[in-house]
């Protein structure tokens, strides 16, 4: 069966009746958005590589077990369990929370991570580099709204949801973070 | 700027989350008003930049996913 053209949601009982292939094709069809997104909370190509994985992993498991209720809501679905499970990373690593979200938990300090070793791991490619860069000189709660709305396709309404913030507060930081990334390209002279 | 088009649905215009209705209320009010088109043309030019960035993950990434997938399969699933 040729399933490049075949939705999501088909593809999802597809791949329930037995046929790989059509993981397959979610996966291609949706790999480098997740994957771009994930590597612009955690800014390390290796430690991305293993969230993207467990993502897809863990969307597997959701999936077989009946957890996937979301019609026509697919991509966001996965944008979710990257963000859960970049969260937890962080967590796990017992980074000390300094402004917390709904559930308790600082995502700032996902934001803010960056070692040495993670910056000798970075992708080398002069876009990313630039974007990411400029990106990261915004503030905490821009950059957030930013990545989970441009990289992330979540709705501001699941943004709001995720990160315990109205849907106005969340489409102010969306505003303010385009202005500001405005304003950096052109002290930075890029043109578009 | 026109009084009834706030900056907030200016964003969610631009990320495609208006209504049609909406969505036609602003096209209208950017043909006429400079400074809402002033700032819409500098949000886009914002996103334009962000457009710019998609990273692909190393094959060797999928290869796994696709691996677990089929040593996890239901044993139905595998035959």
């Amino acid at each position: 069966m040729q399933v490049q053209h075949v939705p999501d949601n088909k593809l999802v009982k597809l791949y329930l009746s037995g046929q790989e292939e059509a993981l397959g094709e979610l996966v291609n069809r949706h790999k480098d958005r997740i994957y771009t997104y994930i590597f612009m909370f955690v800014r390390d190509t290796y430690l991305a590589e293993d969230l993207l994985q467990e993502t897809f992993i863990k969307v597997i498991d959701k999936l077989r077990t009946g957890k996937y209720k979301e019609q026509n809501k697919f991509l966001p679905w996965i944008s979710r369990v990257a963000y859960n499970l970049c969260v937890d990373y962080y967590r796990r690593e017992k980074r000390l929370p300094k402004v917390m979200t709904r559930d308790g938990f600082d995502i700032f300090s996902v934001l803010k991570f960056s070692d040495a070793s993670a910056e000798d791991r970075m992708i080398e490619d002069q876009t990313v580099m630039r974007v990411r860069n400029l990106i990261n000189q915004l503030p905490d709660e821009q950059k957030e709204v930013l990545i989970l709305r441009h990289y992330s396709d979540m709705s501001f309404k699941e943004i709001s949801e995720v990160t315990g913030v109205s849907i106005n507060t969340a489409l102010g930081r969306m505003r303010y973070a385009l202005i500001n990334l405005r304003k950096l390209m052109a002290e930075k002279n890029i043109t578009i | 700027m026109t009084k009834n088009i706030t900056q907030d649905n200016l964003i969610r215009y631009i990320y495609q989350e208006t209504s049609q209705e909406e969505s036609s209320l602003i096209e209208e009010a950017l043909a006429t008003d400079y400074e809402l088109k002033e700032l819409y043309e500098s949000l886009l030019e914002s996103k334009s930049e962000l457009d710019k960035v998609r990273i692909s993950p190393p094959q060797d990434v999928v290869d796994k996913i696709m691996e677990y997938s089929s040593k996890t399969a239901p044993h139905e699933h595998a035959l």
